[in-house]
C-alpha cells in the first residue's frame, strides 16, 4: 500500500447563503498524518466531507496523487474513511461489513446478485479472494474473534476496529477519519491513538485526521492544519504550532492551560505592562501597543527578595491536582482579569514556607513561551528574548 | 463530469415517477371539485349552452348548502366530535398521570386492561351497545353517538408514555411548594403535553369525523347524521338528478380535515400515524 | 403520634402508596368505569351471547352451546365473507406496501419538492373516505367515469367495475391501495429517517451509487423492522374494511364484496339476530387481536433495540 498526497487549491464551499470555507490551499505530503484541528464549525469536517467527495465545492479543485477528482464519486477517489459514529451497517455482522465493500469493488452489479456464485466457477474464486483479504486485515488488527458478531454486540473501542477494518481492507491510498476517537472513554481513546500511529506508521497511506481536540493533534499528528472560521490559520508540525503560533487564536487553541493574554506596549523595545515593567525585549519592534500570550509554564513563581524583574500579583485563588499546583491571579492592575500558572507541588511547598506565595505572588516571565501579537492578532516577527538574559553580564558586575 | 450529469437524470426520472403518481393521488379530489362546479350535465359530456361556471358553482353549493341540511350534518359532526374528545381528554389525562406517576394496589392489573383495550377493534362493542341503548331508549340521540367512544384507552397509554418522561423533580418540588395532585396535573403536567394531546385531538377528531360505521347503525333521524351519514341520506334522497350538488357536498364535507391538514402538516401526520408508531 | 410510629414500621413504598392510593382511585376513576362499560363488558357479553339463541324482540333464548358457531364456519356467506377479506388484504397489502417503499425511498432523496410531494401523497388520508368513495363510484363508472373513457380511447373495452362481480373486489382495492399509499409513505420516511446519514455516507464511499445496490444493501434491511410493522397495520385495516362496501357495493354485486365486517353489521343489525352476531363478532377479535398483539410485540421489540 502507498500512500499519496492531495493537493487542495482555493476551495470554497458555500451552503446556500452561508459560506463554509473561504479559500483553501493545503498540500498533504505523500504518507504523512495530517490533522484538521480546530474549534466546531471551523469547516474541518466540511472539508473533509469534500475530499472524501461526499459534497461538491463551490470552487476549487482537489487532486489525489496528481488526479484531479474534484467532481469524482467517492468510490472512484481510491480513499476509505472512518466515521464518527463508525457507520457500521447495523444488520451486518463485522465480517459482511468489511467483505461488502470489496464486493462493490470486485463484483458488477450482475454478479452480485443472489445466487450468481452458484452459477459462476469466477464469482466463486473471487469471493473466495475477498474472504482470505477480509481474514489478512482482521489478523492484523486482532478482530479474528469478533467477526461473526454484529455492531450492536461489539464495545465502543471494538466497533471503532472494525470501522478502521472496513476502511483498511479496500487498500485506500488516502485514510480520512472524522473524529473517530470522539466517543470513547479517555483510557481506551489513547490506546487506540497508538495503534492509529503504529497503523499510519506501518501501511506508509495518508491519513487526514479532523480532530477538535488539541492534544489527540498533537500527539499523532506529523503537522497540523489549525482551521478557524472557514480558513486554514496555520499548518505545521506540532512543534512549530505550539512554539510559534502565527495569530493569537492559534495560541489560544493548542496547549492545555488556557494562555494567559496580556495587553503591553513596547517602548524602545522594552514591554511595559501598565506600569510594570515585564524584563521582556522584543528585538526589532517598533513602539506601540500589543498583545502578550504567554503559557502558564512560561510564568515562574521566584521569591520576592529576588532583584530578577518581576511581576507582583496578587492570588486568588489555589487549585490542587496530584502533582501540580494550578495558581490564579488577579490581572487587574496589568489590564486584564485572570493571570494563571503552575508550579510544581514541591516548589509550591518551599515558596509557601518561605513566605513567598501567600496574598501575593512575584513572577518572572521566560521568553520562551510568550509571543507578542499585533491587536489584530497576527504574530510580531520580532525575536522577544529575557532582559534578565541580555543584561545578565551587567547584572553579574553591579553585585 | 458523469457526476455532474447523472444526479440531474436520477433526479428527473424521480420526479417523473413521484409526480405521476401524485396525479393519482390528487385526481379524485380534482374530479371531485370539478364536478362540483360544473352543471350536471356538463361533467358527462359536452352540453349546448352550458351554464357558466360561475353560475354552476352558485346553483350546485346554493342547493347543497341551503336547500340540504349539510350544514346541519357538519354541527352535528362537529358536535360528535368535539363532545367526545372532552370527554376523552378529561377522563384520560388524570388516568395517565395516576398510572405513569403514582403507587396504588391494581395498577398492573388496570395496565394490563388498557393494553387490552388497545387491542380490541372499535366495531367489537358495537352489538351490546346497541342493544344496551336500545333498552334505555337512547337510540338516535347525540349520546348514542358518543357513547362507545367517551374515554380511550389508546389516549390513557399514549399520556401515560408521555408523563413517564416527565422528570420527577418537578413533581417533587411542586408538592414541596404545596401544590396538590390535581394541581399538578392541570397547572404543570397537562400544559407540558400540550404537544401529545394536540397530536391525540387530531387522532381523535379524524377518526370520529370520518366514522362511518356506529353512527350508521344508531343514528335514523337525517337530523342527527353526522356528515358521513348525511351524504349518503343525500345521495338516497337526491338521487342522480343533482350529481352537481352532490358534488358540492362531498367537497363541504372533506374540506374541514384537508384544511386542517394543510394548515397542521406535521402534527396531523403525526396524529393519524400514531396508532401505528406507538 | 401512632401514626407516625407505624409509617416508620412500614415500608417507604408503602408509606408512598397510603398517600396516592384514594388519589389515584378517584384519578383513573371515570375512565376505568366508561372503559369497563364501553369496551370490556360488551366483549365479555359478546363472548357469553355468542352461545346463545337470541334475537332482539324475543323474550326468551336457550343456551346452545357452540350452534352459532357451526352454523358460522357452515355457511357459504361467512366463508365468502372471509375469502373476500383475504383477497382483498392479499391484493391491498403488498401493493400499497410496495409502492409506498417505493415512493418513500424516492421522496427521501427529495430535498425542496419533499415537503409538497408528502403533503400530496397523504391527502388521501386525510378526506373523509365515505364521501371519496361517492366520487370514486363515478370515476370508476363503467359508462360515464373518466377511467373507462381513457380505456375506451385506447381501443380497451370500457371496465364498469362495481356492476362485474369479477371486477367489485379490484374496484374496492384500488381505494384502499389509494389510501393506503400514503400512510405507509409517511411511516416509511419516518423509519427512513432513523437511518444515519453516516451510514449513507459510508455506502457510497464503498460505491454503492447504484438505487438498486443502495436499496438491497442498506435502506432495505435497515427498513425491516418498519416494514413488518407497516404490513401488520395494513392488513388491520385490510380486514377492517367497512366504508367502500357499505357506499359503493353494499356486498354486491351477488356477494362479490361482501367482506367479513360488513357480513357482520349484516347480519347483527339487519337481521338482529344477536347470538349469531356476537359469534361472528368473537371470530373478528379473534383475527384482528391476533394481528394487534403481534404489532403490540414487534413495535415492544422495536422500542428496546
Amino acid at each position: 500500500m502507498h500512500g499519496k498526497d492531495i493537493k487542495i487549491t482555493g476551495i470554497r464551499k458555500d451552503f446556500g447563503a452561508t459560506n463554509v470555507l473561504k479559500s483553501i490551499d493545503l498540500h498533504v505530503r505523500k504518507g504523512e498524518f495530517l490533522t484538521l484541528l480546530g474549534p466546531s464549525g471551523c469547516g474541518k469536517s466540511t472539508l473533509l466531507r469534500l475530499i472524501a467527495g461526499f459534497d461538491v465545492p463551490t470552487s476549487g479543485s482537489i487532486e489525489i496523487g496528481g488526479r484531479d477528482v474534484t467532481r469524482l464519486a467517492p468510490k472512484e477517489r481510491e480513499i476509505a474513511m472512518v466515521f464518527q459514529s463508525y457507520a457500521l451497517y447495523p444488520h451486518m455482522t463485522a465480517r459482511r461489513n468489511m467483505s461488502v465493500p470489496l464486493e462493490m469493488q470486485r463484483l458488477s452489479f450482475a454478479q452480485r446478485l443472489p445466487g450468481a456464485a452458484l452459477v459462476s466457477g469466477k464469482i466463486r474464486q473471487i469471493r473466495k479472494e475477498i474472504a482470505v483479504d477480509v481474514e489478512r486485515v482482521c489478523e492484523q488488527l486482532g478482530l479474528a474473534s469478533l467477526l461473526d458478531r454484529k455492531p450492536a454486540q461489539l464495545s465502543g473501542g471494538q466497533r471503532q476496529r472494525v470501522a478502521v477494518g472496513r476502511a483498511l481492507v479496500r487498500e485506500p491510498s488516502v485514510f480520512l477519519m472524522d473524529e473517530p476517537l470522539s466517543n470513547l472513554d479517555a483510557k481506551l481513546r489513547n490506546q487506540l491513538r497508538e495503534e492509529l500511529a503504529d497503523l499510519q506508521r506501518r501501511t506508509g497511506i495518508t491519513f487526514v485526521f479532523v480532530t477538535h481536540d488539541q492534544k489527540e493533534a498533537m500527539a499523532l499528528s506529523d503537522r497540523i492544519a489549525l482551521m478557524q472560521g472557514g480558513q486554514v490559520v496555520q499548518c505545521g508540525t506540532p512543534d512549530e504550532i505550539y512554539r510559534v503560533p502565527n495569530h493569537v487564536s492559534v495560541a489560544r487553541f493548542v496547549g492545555s492551560v488556557a494562555i494567559n493574554e496580556i495587553p503591553v506596549a513596547i517602548r524602545n523595545e522594552d514591554l511595559f505592562a501598565g506600569p510594570f515593567a515585564l524584563g521582556l525585549r522584543a528585538a526589532g519592534a517598533p513602539d506601540g501597543a500589543y498583545m502578550l500570550a504567554i503559557r502558564a509554564e512560561a510564568l515562574e513563581p521566584v521569591p520576592q527578595s529576588s532583584d530578577a524583574v518581576c511581576l507582583q500579583l496578587p492570588v486568588a485563588h489555589v487549585e490542587y491536582s496530584g502533582s501540580e499546583v494550578f495558581v490564579r491571579c488577579s490581572g487587574r492592575d496589568i489590564g486584564t482579569e485572570w493571570i494563571r500558572f503552575q508550579v510544581p507541588v514541591e516548589q509550591f511547598a518551599q515558596l509557601r514556607a518561605g513566605g513567598h506565595l501567600g496574598d501575593t505572588v512575584s513572577l518572572r516571565l521566560r521568553a520562551h513561551g510568550a509571543h507578542v501579537f499585533t491587536l489584530a492578532g497576527e504574530r510580531m516577527p520580532a525575536v522577544l528574548v529575557n532582559r534578565y538574559e541580555t543584561n545578565g553580564l551587567r547584572h553579574v558586575l553591579s553585585v | 463530469m458523469r457526476r455532474g450529469l447523472r444526479p440531474l437524470v436520477t433526479s428527473i426520472g424521480a420526479h417523473a415517477i413521484l409526480l405521476s403518481g401524485a396525479f393519482i393521488m390528487v385526481y379524485p379530489f380534482l374530479w371531485m371539485w370539478r364536478a362540483s362546479v360544473q352543471s350536471s350535465g356538463e361533467v358527462f359530456g359536452a352540453m349546448k349552452n352550458a351554464p357558466s361556471t360561475l353560475e354552476s358553482i352558485l346553483a350546485n353549493y346554493g342547493q347543497a348548502l341551503f336547500q340540504t341540511p349539510v350544514l346541519r350534518f357538519m354541527l352535528n359532526g362537529a358536535l360528535m366530535t368535539g363532545g367526545i374528545l372532552l370527554f376523552q381528554v378529561a377522563t384520560t389525562v388524570t388516568c395517565a398521570y395516576a398510572l405513569a406517576k403514582l403507587e396504588f394496589r391494581g395498577k398492573r392489573v388496570l395496565l394490563a386492561l388498557v393494553l387490552l383495550a388497545i387491542t380490541i377493534p372499535a366495531q367489537a362493542p358495537a352489538l351490546p351497545l346497541y342493544l344496551g341503548l336500545a333498552k334505555l331508549q337512547l337510540l338516535d340521540t347525540y349520546l348514542a353517538m358518543m357513547v362507545p367512544h367517551l374515554t380511550s384507552a389508546f389516549a390513557i397509554f399514549l399520556f401515560r408514555q408521555f408523563i413517564r418522561s416527565f422528570p420527577e423533580e418537578i413533581l417533587l418540588a411542586a408538592r414541596l411548594d404545596g401544590m396538590t395532585e390535581i394541581e399538578i396535573v392541570t397547572r404543570i403536567v397537562v400544559p407540558s403535553m400540550l404537544p401529545a394531546i394536540a397530536a391525540f385531538s387530531i387522532f381523535s377528531v379524524t377518526f370520529h369525523w370520518n366514522d362511518l360505521y356506529w353512527p350508521m347503525i344508531v343514528i335514523h333521524s337525517i337530523d342527527l347524521a353526522p356528515p358521513t351519514l348525511g351524504i349518503l341520506f343525500f345521495r338516497s334522497q337526491e338521487g342522480g338528478d343533482s350529481f352537481g350538488p352532490l358534488m358540492a357536498c362531498a367537497t363541504v364535507v372533506t374540506a374541514p380535515l384537508i384544511l386542517v391538514f394543510i394548515a397542521a402538516q406535521k402534527k396531523f401526520v403525526q396524529g393519524v400515524t400514531m396508532s401505528g408508531v406507538k | 403520634m401512632s401514626s407516625a410510629s407505624n409509617a416508620a414500621s412500614l415500608s417507604s413504598r408503602e408509606v408512598i402508596r397510603r398517600r396516592h392510593e384514594a388519589l389515584a382511585y378517584r384519578f383513573c376513576g371515570p375512565a376505568v368505569l366508561l372503559l369497563g362499560l364501553t369496551v370490556i363488558a360488551p366483549v365479555l357479553f359478546v363472548l357469553v351471547a355468542s352461545l346463545t339463541d337470541y334475537r332482539l324482540g324475543r323474550t326468551t333464548f336457550q343456551w346452545i352451546g357452540l350452534g352459532n358457531y357451526v352454523t358460522m364456519f357452515s355457511s357459504p356467506y361467512v366463508w365468502q365473507a372471509l375469502r373476500n377479506s383475504a383477497v382483498y388484504t392479499a391484493i391491498v397489502v403488498p401493493l400499497s406496501v410496495f409502492l409506498a417503499l417505493f415512493v418513500a425511498v424516492l421522496i427521501h432523496g427529495r430535498t425542496t419538492s419533499r415537503r409538497f410531494y408528502e403533503i400530496v401523497y397523504f391527502l388521501p388520508v386525510a378526506s373523509t373516505l365515505t364521501a371519496m368513495s361517492i366520487v370514486w363510484s363515478y370515476v370508476l363508472n363503467g359508462r360515464i367515469g373518466p377511467l373507462a373513457d381513457l380505456m375506451a380511447s385506447m381501443g380497451l373495452p370500457r371496465l364498469d367495475f362495481f356492476s362485474d362481480d369479477s371486477l367489485a373486489l379490484s374496484g374496492l382495492a384500488i381505494i384502499g391501495i389509494w389510501r393506503l399509499v400514503g400512510y405507509n409513505v409517511v411511516l416509511f420516511l419516518a423509519g427512513l429517517t432513523t437511518i444515519p446519514a453516516e451510514v449513507q455516507d459510508a455506502a457510497s464511499l464503498d460505491g454503492m451509487d447504484n438505487f438498486f445496490d443502495r436499496l438491497r444493501y442498506v435502506t432495505w434491511p435497515l427498513l425491516a423492522p418498519t416494514t413488518v410493522l407497516v404490513i401488520v397495520l395494513n392488513c388491520i385495516q385490510a380486514f377492517q374494511v367497512f366504508d367502500t362496501v357499505a357506499v359503493l357495493t353494499n356486498g354486491g354485486p351477488r356477494g362479490a364484496t361482501n367482506m367479513l365486517l360488513y357480513e357482520i353489521n349484516t347480519q347483527s343489525f339487519g337481521s338482529l339476530k344477536i347470538g349469531y352476531g356476537s359469534a361472528l363478532t368473537v371470530l373478528y377479535l379473534i383475527l384482528i387481536g391476533g394481528f394487534s398483539i403481534l404489532q403490540v410485540a414487534l413495535s415492544d421489540r422495536k422500542g428496546e433495540s
